[in-house]
């Protein structure tokens, strides 16, 4: 199923109802199914909870939320100016939003696989620069995945709206959107705590840190053929 | 005496993890100027050039227009590909003695997005 035929079934989305933000919140999870960037990322996403995670997982399930607040207060933000979305749906703004995705994901590989060597001061003094950063990257990467399925909602739903209910369905929107990265982010770090009880853990920060650089792979790749 | 093997190692790993992420990009920035004179005429020029206009369905972000573009450029005849995620379609120059309109939208379908029907210019028709 495409994004375009599951809203399909909702042309006449009742205006201004809570159903219709429902509606917006199961389109956004419909729309990461759909992208093909859903696995790629929530992979790295994973890897980067599993990388930064504590003893107690408290660490990991920050790095989950924070990329799911970046994706969230993106898409809210989106929604509020959506009369300039079509800004990011250019050719040039897509080959350069490849090349930023690609870049970040190497740094975050980098810093995956540095991690360990660190010593739990300097760890903590990183995981709240990581947290930024990770904030950061889920912005970056709503922008460029979430403007065109963002567009087409808003085009079905909110024809006769006022701007402020745009900026809710955008919110409803991004919680459906956010929702995988933040589940893989979660299990992905409870996963890798419950590896590194049987003393896998090199093995946990290989597949990590490859997630990542894989993440950087597919994206420098986008950008060359954009290109 | 492992933990300074531990420590060599995952430098290592660091190391590879930056001259892979710049090794990348370089030849993504090398690759560039080569593809843009294909695409402003490097590649010879198909004599019988036509164009079709197609719709494209399910595209969400810039991978998925680059998944399109380089399907249709894979394919033996066609010219230029310029898709567009804002307006879900995609432009083809292509030369219709070595290419059918219906190659290009299987091209475009195998790629798991859904082309509609090609749209023609009145002239080329």
């Amino acid at each position: 199923m495409t994004l375009d035929a599951f809203l399909a079934r909702f042309s006449g989305l009742p205006h201004g109802s809570l159903w219709a933000l429902v509606i917006a919140t199961l389109a956004g999870v419909v729309a990461s199914a759909v992208c093909p960037c859903t696995v790629p990322v929530g992979l790295g996403v994973a890897g980067m909870a599993g990388s930064a995670g504590g003893r107690d997982g408290r660490a990991s399930r920050a790095i989950a939320v924070t990329f799911f607040a970046g994706m969230v207060v993106n898409l809210a933000i989106l929604g509020a100016v959506a009369g300039r979305l079509g800004a990011m749906l250019t050719g040039a703004f897509g080959r350069d939003w490849a090349l930023s995705m690609a870049v970040v994901s190497f740094v975050a590989a980098g810093t995956a696989f540095s991690l360990p060597r660190l010593d739990s001061e300097r760890l903590a003094s990183w995981r709240r620069t990581g947290l930024a950063a990770t904030f950061v990257y889920g912005f970056v990467f709503s922008l460029g995945t979430s403007a065109a399925p963002l567009l087409l909602l808003l085009t079905v739903a909110t024809a006769q709206a006022r701007p402020q209910y745009g900026f809710l369905l955008a919110l409803a929107f991004g919680v459906g959107r956010g929702f995988p990265f933040l589940l893989a982010g979660w299990f992905g770090g409870a996963l890798m705590r419950f590896a590194r009880l049987r003393a896998w853990a090199r093995a946990v920060q290989i597949a990590s840190g490859a997630a990542l650089l894989l993440v950087g792979v597919y994206y420098a790749r986008a950008f060359t053929v954009l290109s | 005496m492992a933990e300074p093997h531990a420590t060599m190692w995952k430098g290592w790993m660091v190391m590879a993890a930056v001259i892979l992420g710049v090794g990348t990009l370089t030849l993504a920035l090398a690759r560039q100027p080569a593809t843009r004179a294909a695409s402003q005429g490097g590649r010879p020029r198909p004599v019988a050039t036509a164009s079709a206009r197609i719709p494209v369905t399910g595209m969400t972000c810039p991978v998925c227009v680059a998944s399109v573009k380089e399907a249709l450029l894979a394919v033996s005849g066609v010219e230029t590909a310029d898709v567009s995620l804002e307006r879900r379609e995609v432009v083809v120059r292509y030369d219709e003695r070595q290419v059918l309109l219906s190659q290009l939208v299987a091209a475009i379908n195998r790629t798991g997005y859904r082309a509609g029907t090609p749209i023609v210019p009145r002239e080329e028709r």
